[in-house]
């Protein structure tokens, strides 16, 4: 199967190929012929990359040492579960899924809208078919997936340890899902203005696949922070890692890209915008997979230096040129249709979330790539640390609250500034007696602040709906549970967006709760010792070993105990796989909605003397709580809009 | 042995896939790749009724002060007026 494998890659490629041909003859000749060719070429290049998925699959579960990456990636004793997400562990299965990915997303992409909106077609083959060929050329040249090495070894090299955790099961391919799905609302942006076509409305045709992304690329970066915490062991979720960074950084511009379609939706302004926003959204996910696999910049996450970046860099410089060179030409079609009205508007905050936005990007951008560029330019790597990112995210944060809160209290169009006041007043009096009552419990100014805005702007939410519900009630005498749940159903979109921005809001209060006020205690002993931690004192029971093909575990045994009360049992553990040397630490957690207990286990000896680092970790468990709000929020955004016509979207799919 | 058998008729299906659309291209009608369209029919009534209901809750919601709303629904009772009866389904080719 292996011959079958090479040859279906080298197949994908030709019909990809073939495709972009077939697209190019037809647009010059007008033929259908040769679009439906190449829309063909594209759906058989799906099934053959999906057939290769298979075979690694297949080569993954039966343990084909004869394929160079399962023996790289998977050992006879590694679980089953972690066998298969071996899948996406090394450079080459994460390329053919992206590639996976990209195919059936175009495909299905072409099933629902050659139909409806056939004027599109074309260039939309033309774009992702070309961004396919470039990843199924990079598979080919320089890591193939189905390459067999002449000897099959006895045993593979096993996945890494840290990969080996539920949260590695998720994150990379729900990241994954996020990058890949830019790829639409770019190319149905590009094939809007190239087409002339529904250039005013791409955005609409666009959403599902953007909200689609968006979501992934949130629930992505949770489990990545997740995985972090749990499985690394220093205590954190976050250190403002490089490829951290490059999933952050396209998120920053599809939220941005998801509020200014808003507007173009409504006032049908921010038209130029929305489309550079589409395209720049794309870039950054490219930027990001080339930040992976380049070895531009020094991560832990990174695969190592390799001349694919170049590559890389090559493709994002000719994308980002083209989509330029296509925005600054079809600018006419761009026009918006109306002047942009006040500040003091619904629309005036939108605008205002997304410069801030665009703002922070820029930020997060310039300190990821800030070393290479100083090694580039002065000859010397100047490093961007955590601290920087940490100081300039408070900033952002103290600004970004407020425009959570201020926003549901704005009408669209204008507001007059004494309705503002009226609305805004009490809100901002809230703010200021939570955050006086915060530095009064001892709290630091920065985080009483960003305290009081948050709930401010949690405040704000609440008696939007609820004086929603109330005028409903009033005006349609309805009793307050229906008027309650129409309320609700009729703006479910705005709700949902609400529930997002709940959701930061908590995620916000947890990232200040963990990064300013973790204690952290230390203790060595041996077993039966104890020591206090805060309020919680810890008795060292004993340390017990254990053996599994896999690796050696040892294990402590804590029994915790607070004011008296037992709360339990921790088992830290250390573990020493067959085969890597570095040891693992398996941190123990005891979350709560106040705080989290964590402690990471260091033996020192047989006899069982050990260290154990203690932290206590305040809302952490908000900042998951958070994501899963936002989550949440984002499925509720694909709902579709109350009173929205079934084809709306589709009203000007009309080629003259 | 099997394999190159596998991969001989993955081609011959491929390739008869691909080029299907030329078999029968005569009976499909020839149409431009790239002409700018008509603008689609006009704005949706539904739409506009459901941005003047929006109007109206954030007015109740003490979002828009009375001189906003009066000028803001004119604005959209206009537009109504002038839009088509209701948000009609595509236009085919």
């Amino acid at each position: 199967m292996l011959l079958l494998g090479n040859f279906l890659e080298i197949a994908s490629l030709c019909l990809l190929i073939y495709a972009l041909a077939a697209v190019t003859v037809h647009l010059r000749a007008g033929r259908p012929a040769w679009l439906e060719s190449a829309c063909r070429a594209t759906f058989a290049a799906s099934v053959m990359v999906t057939v290769v998925s298979v075979l690694l699959v297949i080569g993954l579960l039966t343990r084909d040492f004869r394929l160079d990456y399962v023996a790289r990636y998977t050992s006879t004793t590694l679980p089953l579960v972690y066998t298969l997400t071996a899948f996406w562990a090394g450079q080459a299965g994460s390329l053919l899924l992206w590639l996976w990915l990209l195919l059936v997303f175009t495909a299905v992409s072409i099933l629902l809208y050659r139909r409806k909106y056939p004027a599109l077609m074309p260039w939309f083959v033309l774009l992702t078919g070309g961004t396919a060929a470039f990843f199924n050329l990079l598979l080919l040249l320089f890591t193939n997936p189905m390459q067999t090495l002449e000897v099959a070894p006895a045993e593979g090299q096993g996945l890494n340890p840290l990969l080996q955790n539920v949260g590695m099961i998720f994150h990379p391919p729900t990241l994954f899902v996020g990058y890949v799905g830019f790829t639409v609302p770019f190319a149905l942006a590009l094939a809007a203005l190239l087409s002339r076509n529904h250039a005013g409305e791409w955005h609409k045709i666009a959403r599902p696949w953007t909200v689609v992304s968006w979501l992934f690329l949130t629930v992505g970066i949770i489990l990545g922070a997740q995985w972090a915490y749990v499985e690394l062991g220093w205590g954190g979720y976050w250190a403002w890692d490089p490829v951290e960074n490059a999933s952050f950084i396209p998120w920053l511009s599809a939220t941005a890209l998801l509020h200014t379609s808003i507007l173009q939706n409504r006032l049908g302004i921010f038209k130029k915008w929305n489309a550079a926003l589409g395209v720049l959204t794309f870039l950054l996910c490219i930027f990001g997979t080339f930040i992976t696999r380049s070895g531009f910049i020094e991560s832990v996450h990174a695969f190592g230096r390799s001349s694919m970046g170049y590559y890389f860099l090559g493709f994002l410089l000719a994308a980002l040129a083209f989509s330029l060179a296509v925005i600054y030409w079809r600018r006419r079609d761009l026009e918006p249709d109306r002047k942009f009205g006040r500040i003091l508007s619904k629309e005036g905050a939108f605008a205002l979330t997304n410069l801030l936005l665009m703002a922070f990007l820029a930020v997060v951008l310039i300190g990821t790539v800030f070393p290479s560029l100083s090694e580039l330019f002065v000859g010397r790597k100047v490093s961007v640390q955590a601290p920087f990112f940490n100081k300039v995210v408070v900033p952002f944060a103290m600004i970004l609250l407020p425009l959570l809160g201020i926003c549901p209290l704005l009408g669209w169009f204008r507001t007059s500034s004494r309705q503002v006041l009226k609305n805004l007043l009490p809100l901002a009096a809230a703010a200021v007696v939570c955050g006086a009552a915060g530095v009064a419990l001892g709290l630091n100014l920065p985080s009483a602040i960003l305290g009081g805005l948050g709930l401010a702007a949690v405040a704000a939410i609440l008696i939007d709906a609820g004086r929603a519900v109330l005028v409903r009630r009033r005006l349609a005498g309805e009793p307050l549970p229906l008027a309650g749940w129409r309320t609700l159903w009729q703006g479910r979109r705005r709700y949902a967006a609400y529930t997002v921005h709940f959701g930061l809001v908590c995620l916000c209060l947890g990232v200040v709760g963990s990064s300013y006020y973790t204690r952290t205690y230390e203790h060595t002993g041996s077993p039966g010792s104890s020591f206090q931690a805060g309020p919680y004192r810890f008795e060292y029971v004993r340390m017990d070993f254990t053996e599994d093909p896999e690796k050696q575990v040892l294990q402590a045994i804590l029994e915790v105990r607070r004011d008296g009360q037992p709360l339990g049992r921790l088992e830290p553990e250390k573990h020493l796989h067959r085969l890597f040397e570095q040891p693992m630490t398996e941190v123990a957690i005891r979350s709560g909605l106040l705080s989290d207990l964590y402690v990471i286990f260091s033996p020192l000896s047989n006899d069982g003397r050990a260290n154990f680092q203690v932290l206590i970790n305040p809302l952490v468990l908000w900042i998951w709580l958070g994501g899963i709000l936002m989550a949440l929020g984002g499925l509720a955004l694909l709902l579709p809009r109350a009173g929205a016509p079934r084809a709306e979207s589709s009203r000007k799919g009309v080629t003259s | 042995m099997m394999e190159p058998v596998l991969i001989l008729l993955v081609l011959i299906g491929t390739v008869s896939y691909v080029a299907w659309p030329w078999l029968r291209e005569k009976e499909t009608a020839k149409t431009p790749g790239t002409r700018r369209h008509e603008d689609g029919p006009p704005e949706g009534r539904s739409r506009i009724e459901a941005e003047l209901e929006e109007l109206d809750a954030d007015f109740h919601a003490g979002k828009v002060a009375n001189g906003d709303y009066a000028a803001l629904r004119d604005e959209l009772l206009g537009r109504r007026d002038g839009a088509g009866p209701a948000d009609r389904p595509e236009r085919r080719e």
